[in-house]
């Protein structure tokens, strides 16, 4: 099975029927996966802002959802999170991309890596790493957390996770650090 | 057209539609026409009105939803308009106030002056049918229409700016808003949106 569709099986295995999302270079196989579920609806947004709007419509239809972005869009969506989740107590999962640390070599991510984390727990919302596939199984309980906490809950999706295979070939000297 | 007016005349097409109104005008205005705490009201969370009412129509199709916006809050998540064209949820109405300022902090104008052609950017971003009405007489037609041809569509509801005058104060806000608004519809549609435990 690949990551995606592992990633995809917690999902369904925590009863997650929506999604919404907005890709960078780490997330879109797992992007494409869920799009491809047929038990999964999943809206691709222009602004990352749109994000917890649309989950949370999902969440008042009685849907269980996921909201997928970069630690940029992370960093973009911090007042609608204030202004709609927090203040109300409508839950939200989130999975992101933890960008901008060792082996990354994005220059672009760096800035997004070292402020991401601080932002998330500067608004008090529990932020969990994913080092490796297996650690998807915490989908299920993430997202009742974030219900019985009435608040987001942010999964940062490591390389180790989702690109292990890069990992892999970083060390073999086969991928150019500096693409 | 006053917006008082054309709320009063489109409460009156108003029956089981779910109704989520941007904060400012659009939910003050509404409030103090129709008494109803049935609607999601936002108090804040500006540009999501138009988001978190496409989430709800695309995952709830049994169900009719006016997103009741307004021209700061839209102008604000423009890029709805794109991510509701690849949707176009026929169970959506998607009603913009566009009284051309920022009402609700003093009469601030809107960007560009409220000269923008919002319908024709909706337009231009794919949405098939996006309109402007400019008189109650029309809005009253454009009701009809709605009730007897539903499809997705943007309406613009080109109004009068006006100066902020004395509006009762939205009863609720806050998790009190998600709870009441979550137990209407799970009473409305036989849905569970809180789990058994109540969260």
């Amino acid at each position: 099975m690949s990551i995606a569709d592992l990633f995809v099986e917690k999902l369904l295995e925590a009863d997650i029927s929506f999604a919404a999302s907005l890709p960078d270079d780490w997330l879109l196989d797992l992007i494409r996966a869920v799009d491809a579920s047929p038990r999964i609806k999943h809206i691709a947004v222009a602004r990352e802002e749109e994000i917890p709007g649309l989950c949370a419509g999902a969440f008042f239809a009685g849907k269980n959802s996921i909201a997928i972005m970069g630690m940029a869009g992370m960093l973009a969506i911090p007042h609608e999170l204030a202004t709609l989740n927090l203040m109300h107590g409508i839950p939200l999962l989130i999975a992101t991309s933890h960008r901008g640390r060792l082996g990354d070599a994005r220059v672009y991510q760096v800035t997004q890596g070292q402020v991401g984390v601080p932002v998330i727990e500067a608004l008090g919302i529990p932020y969990y790493e994913i080092n490796s596939p297996s650690g998807f199984a915490v989908i299920p309980e993430a997202l009742e957390h974030s219900r019985l906490a009435k608040r987001p809950v942010v999964l940062g999706l490591q390389r180790s996770a989702i690109r292990p295979e890069e990992r892999e070939a970083a060390k073999r000297g086969a991928v150019n650090a500096r693409t | 057209m006053l917006a008082l007016e054309c709320f009063e005349a489109m409460a009156t097409f108003w029956k089981d539609q779910v109704v989520v109104c941007s904060l400012g005008m659009s939910a003050f205005g509404w409030f103090n026409i129709t008494k109803s705490t049935r609607p999601f009201y936002m108090t804040s969370s500006m540009g999501l009105t138009s988001s978190l009412a496409l989430g709800l129509s695309v995952s709830l199709p049994q169900a009719t939803v006016w997103a009741l916006d307004s021209d700061g809050s839209l102008t604000m998540n423009l890029s709805c308009l794109l991510t509701a064209a690849g949707e176009q949820p026929p169970n959506m109405t998607h009603f913009v106030l566009w009284n051309k300022v920022y009402q609700t902090i003093g009469g601030h104008p809107l960007t560009n002056g409220g000269k923008a052609d919002l319908a024709g950017i909706a337009r231009a971003a794919g949405i098939e049918e996006a309109v402007t009405v400019s008189s109650v007489a029309d809005v009253k037609r454009l009701m009809q229409l709605i009730a007897e041809k539903p499809r997705y569509r943007l309406v613009i509801l080109d109004v009068e700016p006006e100066e902020r005058g004395t509006m009762l104060p939205l009863p609720i806000e806050g998790p009190e808003m998600k709870y009441r608004f979550a137990r209407e519809l799970e009473q409305q549609f036989g849905i569970q949106v809180l789990g058994p435990r109540g969260y």
